[in-house]
């Protein structure tokens, strides 16, 4: 065995996906080529030290106390934010629908998913705390609202579409758009690429190719060693 | 043979598919010790990875707690044929490069000359040979002068003992693509670690024969 063939084994060899035959003709080369067994050594050494050197610092103790009170944090202004948002969405609710029932977003099975916009709609109207008089009307300006609206069912369009496409329910394509639309209201900012939510992946198989060239039972691969 | 299987990595086989599934399920429904579960469960390997990635405590455990916090605000969409794990780091590495391109666009290059002296476990290791001390520096300096994208695959095969499926998953690339980073990754590290001193290679064949 030529040392250009002994490297072509070397990631084989590593990953332990090596054949016997083949293994046993690399041990062979290696024992009588420094090159090789100099290169070998190295990163077999470099692995295992990447693999067992002592972890630098765990997590500080209060950690998960700060994370669940940043939990904590998150669900309370969620409720503002929403409350908030209602006032705004709530009533257009109903028209970015007819705008999607229209484009012909909704098939056979439209029916359970609009379900979804209904509640947020409801909701809007059983809370009186959001009753004319009760608003705040310094906090947004008509201007705002309307765009605010206008790119909420503009993204809508473009989230459900996109998530259609990827095979999720409109329920969750909705709920991503409303709190994009949240974030827009809170931050006075569009829609951009640091959307929250927007760094997050998908939570299916995120592309095609895993897909078609997947073992059967892919999730538990490597899970349990 | 080649990963050890020197269990480095935190306890999250230790609850089985069914009790993570039951764990998520009461998550969703927002309770908050099945939160604490997860925190404690994940916590500490995803911090490990996230810190060997950025290497800087302060915003390792920021990008860990932001990685949490989006993980357990999408716990809709998480689909439980998958591991949570994977999911988490996942969002954990997204936050990563985040960070490191947000870095990237503040000082135009890291110091590597600076990256021992910032290291914690070099005060860890003190204790080891100082030869030994100056191989394993060497060795992780290595690491850092990868790209993200190798650097990340590196340590979750070597460290975190993910799978390529699993690492595929992790990255978003297709496994072939993780295939390659993984042996460009070698490649790198061989040109690095290469031009070792004498001394330094004697003390690297001692590692390894205690390697096995
Ligand atoms: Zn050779």
């Amino acid at each position: 065995m030529l040392c250009e063939q002994a490297e072509q084994l070397f990631d084989a060899y590593l990953d332990g996906e090596l054949s016997d035959a083949l293994a046993t003709e690399l041990g062979a080369h290696r024992l009588k080529c420094p090159n090789c067994r100099r290169a070998l050594a190295l990163l077999e050494v470099t692995g295992h030290i990447i693999g067992s050197d002592k972890e630098p610092a765990g997590l500080s103790e209060l950690f998960s106390d700060r994370l669940l009170a940043c939990v904590d944090d998150q669900k309370s202004q969620r409720t503002v934010k929403l409350r908030r948002a209602m006032y705004i969405a709530g009533p257009v609710a109903a028209a970015a629908l007819i705008v999607l029932a229209f484009a012909g977003f909704f098939d056979g099975r439209g029916v359970a998913k609009v379900a979804g916009v209904k509640e947020i709609k409801t909701q809007s109207d059983a809370d009186d705390s959001l009753a004319p008089g009760k608003r705040d009307a310094a906090s947004y300006t008509k201007e705002g609202a309307d765009l605010a609206l206008s790119r909420w069912i503009e993204q809508t369009r473009r989230n459900v579409d996109a998530k259609r496409r990827s095979g999720e329910t409109l329920r969750h394509a909705l709920d991503a758009t409303l709190h994009e639309t949240l974030d827009f209201l809170e931050e006075g900012e569009g829609f951009d690429a640091h959307a929250p939510g927007s760094d997050l992946p998908p939570s299916d198989a995120p592309a095609e190719s895993f897909d078609d060239e997947n073992a059967p039972d892919e999730t538990d691969e490597g899970g349990d060693r | 043979m080649l990963r050890q299987g020197i269990s480095v990595t935190g306890t999250s086989s230790a609850i089985s598919r069914e009790q993570e599934r039951e764990l998520i399920s009461r998550v969703r429904v927002g309770d908050r010790n099945a939160y604490r579960e997860l925190v404690d469960q994940h916590g500490d390997r995803l911090h490990a990875f996230i810190w060997r990635m950025v290497r800087n405590h302060h915003d390792a455990e920021d990008i860990c707690q932001d990685a949490f916090l989006k993980a357990f605000a999408s716990i809709d969409s998480f689909k439980s044929q998958y591991r949570f794990s994977t999911w988490l780091f996942t969002i954990g590495y997204r936050v990563c490069l985040n960070q490191i391109r947000r870095k990237r666009a503040v000082s135009t290059d890291i110091d590597f000359n600076a990256l021992p002296d910032a290291n914690p476990s070099d005060n860890a290791i003190a204790a080891e040979s100082e030869d030994a001390a100056r191989v394993r520096s060497k060795i992780w300096e290595a690491v850092d002068r990868l790209t993200p994208p190798q650097r990340a695959t590196v340590l979750l095969f070597y460290r975190q003992e993910f799978g390529c499926q699993e690492i595929a998953r992790i990255l978003q690339l297709p496994p072939a693509t993780v295939k390659s980073h993984l042996h460009r990754a070698r490649d790198r590290l061989r040109d690095l670690l290469d031009p070792m001193t004498e001394r330094d290679w004697t003390c690297f064949r001692n590692l390894s024969e205690r390697a096995g």
